[in-house]
């Protein structure tokens, strides 16, 4: 072989090892489905958001505060706490060590979890198909990744059943890590092809449903530029917070993409009844637009940075939702300290 | 075997275990960018973890002296260095693991042995300083000694002394950063295929490094024929610039190429939001290898 062939074909090996393409799966198929069987009058979820374990990680004292969280949580729900979503950013720097650590901890709790991922979760010595796996190998674990089309990885819907009737749906999707500027990295946002498939789902589950649509959330890491234009249009960054919270990040306040995302648009008008979100530790605001509840949930333990509320204790905990056969549901953050773990704190929206 | 040739054996596994230890010494500085308020913590392993580039310096020192004297000070002031960090690291460690900083002498968490290994590292280091300071004390001079050439022109000598320990430090991360991504890189995303131009840069980076520190110096190489060596320099300036221009193409084709597959390379980027991993991975080796053509050229114009 002549040595420019040789050359031709080395050069083409990238591209061609680049053209492999990704099985296409219907947007609407069950594949994308887990289910959770509600025992109870309602279902009892509890948001982790931003827990960041690193190499500076004093992990026994971590491990303990997170356990914290996890009982008052249980405690709040009356002893039956049934699922736990994990939005992003569970680590920064870290290894596998610290990962395994993180996630056998969340799995000796013996409730089912959810995880959807964070723009810092890659950030690792680990692939981010070895951290899918992970995530997916729990055994109390709910986290499903099909092997699909659609951006991101963690895109998948967990159907609360009752009764053989599916009465809520939980929606994780993935807000993806960075979008590439020429000097800079923008932090990404839910593409399009994402929203059609929630809206190909949300679709499934309404004829599923005899035309009417499930009650769902949904869970992501990045909050999208329009719920922030929608939180200004709200008022909430002048202090006339709907439901409660506060933001004590500086001016951009919500650190989101500059892209804009249909997913706000495309929720409202798919009858969505919330979206919580992580990403900005200091912000736990949470306010209602055009009757679908929305914003932060409270960033899980001390690390990287977290900020103090207004009343001086630490902005650090959890958000729980109560979800009601009706449709309704309630909200609670609540604040535990890692220096005094009796301290409690905490703040409720009712009958959303 | 002579003691040069074995002195740069060990300077090339020198190169390997400094460059995965280098990137690693990173990673876990990254862990604490936002705020620096763990350092009395890290710190002992981030300063384990570039020692060993401390000592690849050093051995660089040893083999290319040039004067007797200055190769007696590089023994007698880099090994006095070497074992005051090797004994306060070592006892900075044990402080650290006595108040419970560390909780016991195999925590695990940021190594599987750590911080075992990091004062190992450290006693390591000592015992070599130590060495190397009572051999600056004893040693004679004999005629086997060879000193490479001394920069005349001040001005080349100041571009060269802050040239080449910066490239040598990018030439180390990304070199550690290539080797250990064997373990982490992301085999299964579609856009792979694009990123391996990027890895390939990344490798050789160090590889041109390695290049010049054994061949290019080595008297093997002083005795080729002008047209060979204008070969190797050629090749070297020809493929880097095909890479380049591969990963810039594919970065058209892809934007996110990067992203998807070298976020776990490059954290100081993605904690800082700032796009420097291509920088730093393509203009280093393409300098170097275009001075490397460029420096014939001159020396051509000079000759007519």
């Amino acid at each position: 072989m002549k040595a420019h062939n040789v050359l031709t074909l080395l050069l083409l090996c990238p591209v061609l090892l680049a053209c492999q393409s990704n099985a296409s799966v219907a947007l609407d198929s069950t594949a994308y489905v887990k289910t959770l069987a509600e025992t109870g009058s309602s279902l009892h979820v509890l948001q982790l958001t931003d827990i960041h374990w690193n190499y500076t990680t004093d992990l026994p004292t971590q491990t303990a505060y997170l356990t914290s969280v996890k009982n008052e949580a249980l405690a709040l729900s009356g002893g039956q706490l049934d699922f736990i979503m994990i939005t992003g950013d569970s680590f920064l720097d870290a290894n596998k060590e610290i990962a395994n650590d993180l996630y056998d901890l969340i799995d000796s709790w013996g409730i089912p979890y959810g995880v959807t991922f964070g723009n810092h979760d890659r950030q690792g010595d680990w692939s981010p198909e070895w951290m899918s796996q992970r995530v997916a190998s729990g055994k109390n674990s709910l986290y499903t990744e099909v092997d699909d089309n659609v951006t991101g990885r963690s895109n998948y819907v967990i159907n609360v059943t009752k009764g053989g009737k599916v009465a809520w749906q939980i929606y994780a999707l993935d807000s993806n890590s960075y979008d590439p500027g020429v000097l800079t990295y923008d932090y990404d946002y839910i593409h399009d092809d994402q929203v059609a498939w929630y809206e190909a789902q949300a679709e499934a589950a309404k004829t599923n449903n005899g035309g009417t649509y499930v009650p769902s959330v949904a869970f992501y890491h990045i909050p999208v530029k329009d719920v922030f234009a929608a939180g200004e249009e709200n008022g909430v960054l002048s202090d006339r917070y709907e439901l409660g919270g506060e933001i004590h990040e500086k001016a951009p306040y919500f650190y989101s993409s500059s892209h804009a995302s249909t997913l706000l648009d495309s929720a409202i008008s798919h009858d969505m009844k919330g979206m919580f979100w992580g990403h900005d530790h200091s912000n736990d605001v949470v306010y209602d637009y055009k009757n679908m509840i929305m914003g932060y949930g409270v960033k899980s333990g001390t690390e990287l940075y977290y900020a103090k509320a207004n009343a001086g204790y630490d902005m650090t905990g959890g958000a729980l939702y109560t979800l009601y056969d009706n449709g309704s549901f309630d909200l609670e953050h609540f604040f535990l300290q890692t220096s005094d773990p009796s301290a409690f704190h905490s703040w409720e929206a009712k009958n959303l | 075997m002579s003691k040069k040739s074995l002195l740069k054996y060990e300077e090339t596994l020198l190169f390997l275990f400094a460059s995965v230890a280098f990137f690693y010494g990173w990673y876990i500085l990254a862990s604490d960018f936002q705020d620096f308020s763990h350092l009395d913590k890290i710190t002992p392993s981030i300063l384990a973890f570039w020692l060993p580039t401390y000592v690849l310096v050093v051995v660089h020192l040893i083999l290319h002296p040039l004067s007797f004297e200055k190769l007696r000070q590089t023994y007698k002031i880099n090994g006095i260095a070497l074992g005051l960090i090797g004994a306060g690291g070592s006892l900075w460690v044990a402080i650290l693991v006595l108040i419970n900083v560390y909780h016991g002498l195999f925590q695990g968490f940021i190594t599987p042995l750590f911080p075992f290994d990091i004062l190992l590292i450290y006693l390591a280091v000592f015992f070599l300083g130590a060495y190397l300071a009572h051999h600056g004390y004893k040693i004679k001079k004999t005629p086997d000694l060879i000193f490479a050439k001394a920069e005349p022109r001040w001005a080349k000598k100041i571009i060269r002394s802050l040239v080449r320990p910066l490239y040598l430090f990018l030439a180390l991360y990304n070199f550690g950063a290539f080797l250990a991504g064997f373990g982490f890189a992301n085999y299964g995303s579609p856009t792979f295929g694009y990123t391996i131009p990027f890895y390939l840069l990344m490798f050789l980076e160090g590889g041109l490094f390695l290049l010049d520190e054994l061949v290019i110096r080595s008297s093997g190489y002083a005795i080729l024929k002008k047209k060979t060596k204008k070969i190797i320099a050629w090749s070297a300036f020809g493929f880097i610039s095909v890479l380049v221009l591969l990963s810039f193409l594919f970065f058209l084709i892809e934007p996110d190429y990067l992203i998807e597959n070298a976020i776990a390379y490059y954290p100081l980027d993605f904690m800082g939001g700032y796009n420097l991993a291509p920088f730093i991975t393509v203009v280093p080796p393409l300098l170097a290898s275009g001075a490397y053509v460029l420096s014939f050229s001159a020396r051509g114009k000079r000759n007519q």
